[in-house]
């Protein structure tokens, strides 16, 4: 019988997945060659890089598109589809191939990303023509086809590293737009900027992977951590989700399994897999791509009928009724899995789990949702129950390091100084990137981990609380801006807060719902304000003073909609689907709406909701008044600037507007509005469409009704609506003059607003000095003091070699030479006594002969 | 001593390469008796060891004396010819004694625990009963071993023991060396692939000296002669690399390793010339070989005294390459000398700044000096303590036999001093256990190499004043030695010792990672900047290897040849940018971007793989050791985490001082410039050459890095089952998992 059962993710194999991506990476080889290409840059080069950026980009929203499709066209539960492209790293149990995975969550995603991704390159297509030179327009496009290419790889990743392949890529490709003028050094430093605080969230990314990799396996005795360096493999059968994911109300035992009892029965129904046919049972194996299956003490690979040989991954493979034994190999210099005595039968599917660590998202869910025998989730509660750093849980830590990855992608404070900064791209790079695509990817992430981050309220409440402070800090300082750019990013961190505020309490499709809504409305409002800038910009050379830094500047904007009038009415839609005043109804009323229904009803956080909620409504007056603000200023009123030579935008731009504008007005009511239109549960047609994808990822919430729905609905709208009347009392109509700037510096948060709370001037004498002290010390310590004492060891050993030079000059070769001296110097005196005289050698003689003579008569 | 003075002349390089080559020239002739000569009688032997098989002095009447032979009747490794299928041998068990001899076993060396012999082959007696048998006084009897290879197989060599106890007690157990060698179609090139890779380039500098030496040969033939040889070395890797199998492990016979090539070399001191290469060795013999010949390409600015330049080279290439491919522990030490000196000399006489020479006022020493004395001395200092510890090692190693079966009571064979349990000796020195002291020695010699904080400062002042390929080579290869010799010494032959260092191999990973870092973010000169990149990079080597689980080892070994890479290509980088200008200096350059835009696409390829961007090679490196070290070392490895950003910040800040920010236009009128018109000119068709390989490396590692981790996967598994013996807790260990394997089989 299988060890264990439960709801197995279904995974339908599909081969042309990787064509989402290769079209936008096709196409950033290709710019980027025609970039580097030198003596060929001509202006027809722009028209080619154009024609196909805006080609590549159609064909992948295209296959977005058709893949979207296919998964609609799946049952419910079997919404997942797989493509193994290339193995990567198969190490002990780690497993990072090249796989990418398109569930209902990623499809959202790259439909996201492709389809706000194409009006944003029609606009750049005819923005970045000016003040470009061909190559660098290539070079442009090449760094944007890049991005996508990195973010949809992002989306369709199957496990953390490939993730991180996008994750990190979209840093990359944000640091080359964000420089995109790299000889303005100012530019060059805040791509730098965006790269480094990304690279801090990253640091804690990897050391959040880290954790859930080795969280998932071993055991953690005596704060001991003991690794489970192998991998397991486990037969568990597939069966639907039972019981909701708190597990305490887990069913009683099933019935096990019997043994198949028409063993004989040999019957061949391998064409259609779906009826169960007698006594014959599937087998799915889709962890270990490419792994070779070896079954029953077979030597040879398993074969289907056609002869080839079977490989993981693959789904519902018949197999006859009876007991059999497995063996895995999943590749070369690696151990082999066995998996023995599964019984098949009864039409019963049954998958073979790598259990254990794992970096593959569905891997880790199906995991967590298992069940033994007993009806027990043991990986669950034996995660649970582990503890690290203390008595924190291990899956808090987890939880709380990946969401400061998290947040250095989404821009929660205190890693969002980066955003602000980010503006000094073009504004189609902001567009895309700042708004719509790379700064919901911390959205995404925590999305995609629900099943993991709905296991710790204190996480979620933490990561709630964030949330919520960022948004009201960016609100804050979004209030009074001058920059209309500036406006928008803080706008942006601000709605990124809330929606990691709603992932934080455990509405993971509300999260994205607001992300969906968000990056059409916030893709329409950046396109406008760069359409309006563009206008500005080119009316420099006549005469006013529209360079690009007072381009941006509201105090020198007003009466915009005159001259520009499709530009302010795409504008005007933006401020509405933003701040859902004062007509409700567009998109982001929709979504934020939901958010604040999920805060106020959520249980699955450890303080009341009631406080985040309030919070939030604050944040969304304050939302409505500076969004209108800008709208007041920059379009309304009178001219503050002379408007001569400002010409309505032409090519693409109006087009990608209208199309931006549209998304937002329709998207909200599109996605939120009840299944029951179409014969389905209730929920809103974005909640229903990601469940499956969500799987295991249930917060629990209070049951609020629709009294509380109402009520919220109607507070929401009341906090805009005031919002919108004080920023239309100040702002609009002829009543503009110049005392409301005067009128604003008198506002007690003014000082705090236009600096963003000094958060930048913060991190420089203190986070970035430090660094630079210690730069500095690390530097001189290793000139003055690890190099002198190898100098000191140097000079001392030469004074010893002095020494000892010394010593044997003087001493053992002045003995020597002591000697040799003496010795002739002896010579030398003896020679005297060679006289050659004959008297004196008989003298000797007879003295010698005496001597002699005494000595033998004393001697004796 | 006065450097200079001596470097007027290249005759001095030339005289070192002489030493050498003598050395050299030495082994070659202590190794005259190759494999297949050793069936020769071999009479100019005379060491006691030997003289087993010399005609006895007269024996004990009441004593058996057991000899074994091959049938010519010599000592030496019985080699297997193939007869259908199977590779069979004879050899005979001869009685001289006085007494009957009792053979009560004769077994292939090895058991199920610790597999030395391929599977497969067996010895047994060609008549009678298989295994044991009664000889007469003065008779003989046959022992025939045959090997059946299965087909398809992995192992396409044996060498192995015949094991032959009997009642000669005072002989013990003899053995006899056997030997075979899969039929190939070049076995002149294809049986001795590693000392052609090894000895090709010491063939080339003997070339060029003796072209030399006869007045003939200019600079520009030594050139051709050197980029011939490295080529040549290059497709012998390339071929070396096809016929290794990347998952072959101990279980595999031969102790995991490949392309042995074993034979007896200096028989009075035990020493064998024992080469061969597994897992951990591959890549880095891949590595060396390509960065030998990259550089090579690159040596084409050193214009002075060019023969000698790449006589020098090219010894230094195989100086490496051996250490890369030596497993006598002697042999191991002999190449990394042979190593060292050349360096040496390439960094004192080539090194400075270009057209610095003559400024150097006589009897002062230059800084190119000072780097290459303090290379040196480091250096040599750490390999007085590899040789102490290696000769510590070899006297207390156990009795063993030599590859002809001679039986030698200490030995300098890796695999051999791997099988020895130091640590159950219970042996100590100066009251510590010995196996710790020698450990720590063994480190401290190779953690120069690596280098480790505080041993470190060597390698910035190298690197300064080396010329662009000699750095190239250093922090490509020379760096790896000391990692390498930890993986192969340290953690094969005292795993006991590395279990109770590992945190402290991790303390020291997480230093360098740091200090190296902030380091790096300090320099202005380009080439420091890199150098100190080298050390914070290297840390994560060392988090690798002392978190012992299989992720961190695979770790270490592909940071190692990605660092080898992404280091060769940045150096590369940097020594364009100093032809063009003769400054490293990043106060100076600025704006490069808009003047040499291909360039500037490779140095931000470089300085991205440099800072573990995913998708180059880099990446896996740094977040395999991260993630291996992460359960053991929790803390450790959260702040190594921090060189993720610091290494962002430096790499991306030197990139912006290179290329960013407006062009100074004072560049157009500077004296550099002038030659060239005014103007930076962009990458070379020859510059290129060189840097391509490596960039196209580094990308397809990085989306693609299966080749890379198939060639160690093997390598991986031996030494973490050596070092981590799967505990309690853990699901199998290995040879659970393989028994159980076995046993499905039917």
């Amino acid at each position: 019988m299988p060890d264990f059962h439960g709801p197995i993710q279904h995974v339908t194999l599909a081969g042309s997945l990787w064509l989402i991506v290769i079209f936008p990476l096709a196409a950033a080889l290709v710019c980027a060659w025609a970039a580097l290409a030198r003596g060929r840059s001509r202006e027809k080069m722009r028209d080619a890089v154009a024609v196909l950026s805006m080609g590549a980009m159609g064909l992948a929203f295209a296959t977005s598109a058709y893949h979207a499709w296919a998964l609609s066209t799946l049952p419910d539960d079997e919404r997942f589809l797989l493509q193994h492209v290339w193995r990567m790293v198969r190490l002990g149990q780690l497993d990072a191939s090249f796989d990418l995975a398109l569930d209902t969550l990623s499809s959202t995603m790259t439909l996201v990303v492709t389809g706000i991704g194409l009006p944003i390159f029609v606009f750049a297509a005819t923005s970045m023509r000016d003040g470009t030179t061909p190559a660098s327009y290539a070079r442009f496009f090449a760094w944007l086809n890049a991005f996508v290419f990195a973010m949809l790889v992002l989306v369709l990743a199957d496990n953390f590293v490939l993730l991180f392949f996008g994750w990190e890529g979209v840093g990359l490709c944000s640091w080359g737009l964000i420089g995109f003028v790299w000889t303005d050094a100012a530019k060059a430093t805040a791509g730098r900027k965006v790269f480094v605080v990304n690279r801090i969230g990253d640091a804690g990314f990897v050391l959040g992977v880290a954790l859930f990799y080795w969280g998932f396996g071993g055991a953690w005795a005596d704060g001991d951590y003991v690794p489970d360096l192998n991998a397991r493999f486990s037969s568990v059968e597939v069966r639907a989700s039972s019981g909701d994911a708190d597990g305490d109300e887990a069913p009683a035992a099933k019935p096990a399994p019997t043994a198949p009892a028409d063993r004989d029965d040999e019957d061949e129904d391998r064409a259609a897999p779906i009826p169960p046919s007698n006594g014959d049972g599937f087998l799915t194996l889709t962890s270990y791509p490419g792994a070779a299956v070896f079954m029953d003490d077979a030597r040879a690979p398993m074969k289907i009928a056609g002869g080839d040989l079977v490989r993981a991954p693959f789904v519902r493979m018949p197999i006859k009724g009876g007991f059999h034994s497995f063996r895995i190999h999943p590749g070369s210099g690696l151990d082999d899995f066995l998996v023995t005595h599964v019984a098949f039968g009864g039409g019963r599917e049954i998958a073979l789990v790598a259990f254990g660590p794992t970096v593959t998202f569905r891997e880790a869910r199906d995991q967590l949702a298992a069940r033994d025998a007993h009806g027990h989730m043991t990986f669950r509660d034996a995660l649970l129950a582990k503890r690290g750093f203390g008595a924190v849980g291990l899956v808090t830590i987890a939880s709380l390091l990946l969401f400061i990855g998290a947040a250095g992608k989404s821009a929660q404070f205190p890693l969002h100084v980066w955003l602000p900064d980010a503006l000094a791209g073009p504004t189609p790079v902001s567009a895309l990137i700042h708004a719509a695509t790379m700064v919901t990817a911390g959205v995404y992430l925590i999305a995609r981990l629900g099943f993991f981050f709905a296991l710790s309220p204190a996480a979620g409440t933490a990561i709630a609380i964030v949330g919520v402070s960022t948004a009201l800090f960016a609100a804050i300082a979004g209030l009074y801006q001058y920059d209309l750019k500036r406006v928008l990013a803080y706008s942006t961190i601000s709605q990124l807060g809330l929606m990691v505020l709603a992932v934080g309490v455990g509405g993971y499709a509300t999260g994205v719902f607001h992300l969906v809504t968000h990056a059409c409305f916030k893709a329409c409002l950046f396109l406008s304000a760069g359409a309006l800038i563009h206008a500005l910009h080119q009316s420099r050379a006549e005469g006013a003073s529209h360079d690009e830094k007072h381009a941006q500047d509201v105090r020198r904007m007003g009466g915009l909609g005159r001259v520009l009038p499709r530009t302010a009415r795409a504008y005007a839609v933006g401020c509405l689907a933003m701040t859902a005043a004062p007509i409700p109804g567009l998109a982001g009323f929709w979504s934020k709406d939901d958010i604040l229904v999920r805060v106020f009803t959520a249980r699955n956080i450890v303080i009341p909701g009631a406080i985040l909620g309030g919070v939030a409504l604050v944040v969304a007056a304050m939302t409505s008044f500076y969004m209108w603000r800008t709208y007041y200023l920059a379009f309304d009123g009178e001219p503050r600037t002379p408007l001569r030579g400002v010409q309505p935008p032409e090519g693409g731009i109006p087009h990608a507007l209208a199309v931006l504008a549209g998304l937002s007005v329709i998207v909200g009511v599109l996605l939120g509005a009840s299944t029951k239109l179409i014969g389905r549960g209730g929920d809103s047609l974005l909640e229903e469409w990601l469940a499956p994808s969500l799987r295991g990822a249930e917060a629990p919430f209070a049951s609020g009704g629709a009294l509380v729905e109402w009520a919220v609905i109607a507070t929401t709208y009341a906090c805009a609506a005031g919002g919108w009347l004080l920023a239309r009392s100040r702002y609009a109509g002829r009543k503009a003059g110049d005392e409301w700037q005067a009128r604003e510096r008198r506002s007690p948060l003014f000082a705090a607003s236009t600096h963003g709370f000094w958060i930048d001037a913060i991190y420089t004498h203190t986070f970035v000095a430090l660094t630079l002290r210690v730069r500095d010390f690390a530097a001189e310590f290793d000139r003055y003091v690890i190099d002198s004492v190898v100098n000191a060891t140097g000079v001392l050993t030469r004074a010893f070699a002095w020494v000892v030079g010394r010593v044997d000059d003087d001493v053992v070769d002045g003995a020597v030479r002591a000697l040799s001296k003496g010795t002739l110097r002896a010579g030398e005196r003896i020679r005297a006594a060679q006289t050659g005289r004959v008297q004196s050698y008989v003298y000797v003689i007879v003295l010698g002969i005496l001597a002699l003579a005494f000595l033998q008569y004393w001697l004796r | 001593m006065n450097l200079h003075r001596l470097h007027r002349s290249a005759r001095f390089a030339s005289w070192a390469l002489f030493l050498c080559v003598a050395l050299v020239a030495f082994v070659a002739l202590s190794l005259a008796r190759s494999p297949r000569a050793f069936a020769a009688p071999s009479t100019d032997v005379a060491v006691p060891a030997a003289s087993a098989s010399a005609p006895a002095p007269p024996p004990l009447p009441h004593r058996p004396i057991v000899t074994l032979a091959t049938h010519e009747g010599a000592r030496g490794p019985l080699v297997l010819t193939a007869h259908d299928g199977a590779y069979v041998g004879e050899l005979a068990i001869i009685n001289e004694g006085g007494e009957a001899l009792v053979v009560s076993r004769i077994a292939i060396r090895g058991d199920d625990e610790d597999v030395r012999a391929p599977p497969r082959l067996s010895a047994r007696f060609s008549e009678g009963s298989a295994t044991t048998a009664t000889i007469a006084v003065g008779a003989s009897k046959n022992v025939v071993v045959t090997w059946t290879p299965e087909r398809n197989t992995r192992t396409r060599q044996v060498f192995a023991h015949v094991v032959v106890t009997s009642n000669d007690e005072q002989a013990g157990e003899v053995a006899m060396g056997v030997h075979a060698q899969l039929a190939s179609i070049l076995p002149f090139f294809s049986d001795h692939l590693l000392s052609w890779i090894t000895f090709l380039p010491l063939l080339g500098a003997l070339v060029i000296v003796v072209l030399a030496s006869f007045g003939r040969g200019d600079d520009r033939s030594a050139r051709l002669i050197a980029l011939v040889a490295t080529a040549l070395q290059c497709i012998f890797a390339v071929w070396l690399a096809t016929a290794f199998h990347g998952d072959v492990t101990r279980l595999d016979g031969n102790d995991g390793y490949q392309l042995i090539e074993h034979a007896v070399w200096v028989r009075s001191f035990d020493v064998e010339y024992f080469v061969g290469v597994d897992g951990i060795s591959m890549p880095m013999v891949l590595l060396t070989s390509l960065v030998s010949f990259l550089g090579c390409i690159a040596s084409a600015t050193i214009s002075t005294r060019a023969r000698g330049y790449y006589a020098l080279y090219l010894l230094l290439a195989t100086g490496m390459m051996g250490v890369f491919v030596a497993l006598d522990l002697l042999l191991f030490y002999v190449f990394w000398e042979v190593m060292l000196l050349p360096m040496y000399f390439l960094i004192g006489v080539w090194g400075g700044p270009r057209d610095g020479g003559s400024a150097q006022s006589a009897g002062r020493s230059t800084p190119a000096a000072y780097a290459a004395i303090k290379f040196f001395l480091y250096t040599l200092v750490g390999s007085v303590f590899m040789l102490l510890a290696f000769l510590a090692l070899y006297s207390n190693a156990d009795r063993t036999f030599l590859v002809d079966g001679t039986t030698v009571a200490h030995t300098f064979s890796i695999p051999e001093l791997a099988r020895v349990s130091f640590a159950g000796k219970h042996l100590t020195i100066f009251n510590v256990g010995f196996s710790k002291v020698i450990w720590v020695l063994l480190f401290f010699g190779f953690a120069i190499k690596i280098p480790v904080f505080p041993l470190h400062t060597w390698l910035p002042d190298a690197h300064v004043e080396a010329p662009t390929p000699i750095s190239v080579v250093l922090a490509a290869v020379l760096l790896k030695m000391g990692v390498y010799g930890i993986l192969r010494i340290n953690f094969a032959i005292l795993p006991d010792a590395t279990r109770w260092a590992a945190g402290a191999i991790v303390a020291f990973g997480v230093v360098n990672v740091i200090y190296g870092a902030f380091c790096a973010m300090a320099q202005d000169d380009l080439k420091r900047l890199v150098a100190y990149s080298s050390v914070s990079l290297m840390g994560f080597c060392l988090i690798g290897l002392g978190s012992l689980t299989p992720q961190g080892i695979a770790a270490c070994l592909v940071q190692m040849v990605s660092h080898g890479v992404i280091t060769a290509m940045l150096f590369l980088l940097v020594g364009v940018i100093y032809d063009r200008v003769q400054t490293r200096s990043l106060r100076a350059l600025g704006g490069l971007a808009s003047q040499m835009p291909l360039y500037a696409a490779l140095c931000g390829l470089a300085f991205m793989a440099s800072l573990g961007l995913p998708g180059l090679s880099g990446f896996w490196g740094e977040a395999l050791a991260l993630l291996g070290a992460f359960p053991s070392y929790r803390a450790l490895t959260a702040i190594a985490a921090l060189g993720l950003v610091l290494s962002a910040a430096y790499n991306l800040g030197a990139f912006q001082r290179m290329f960013l920010g407006p062009f100074r236009e004072s560049w157009r009128t500077s004296d550099a410039l002038s030659q060239f018109g005014g103007r930076f000119p962009d990458v070379t068709g020859r510059e290129l050459a060189s840097i391509a390989p490596l960039a196209v490396i580094t990308v397809v590692l990085g989306f693609w890095p299966v080749p890379l981790f198939g060639l160690i996967a093997g390598g991986v598994r031996d030494v973490t089952s050596l070092v981590d013996p799967a505990g309690p807790d853990q699901i199998a260990s290995l040879f659970q998992r393989a028994s159980q394997a076995l046993a499905m089989l039917p």
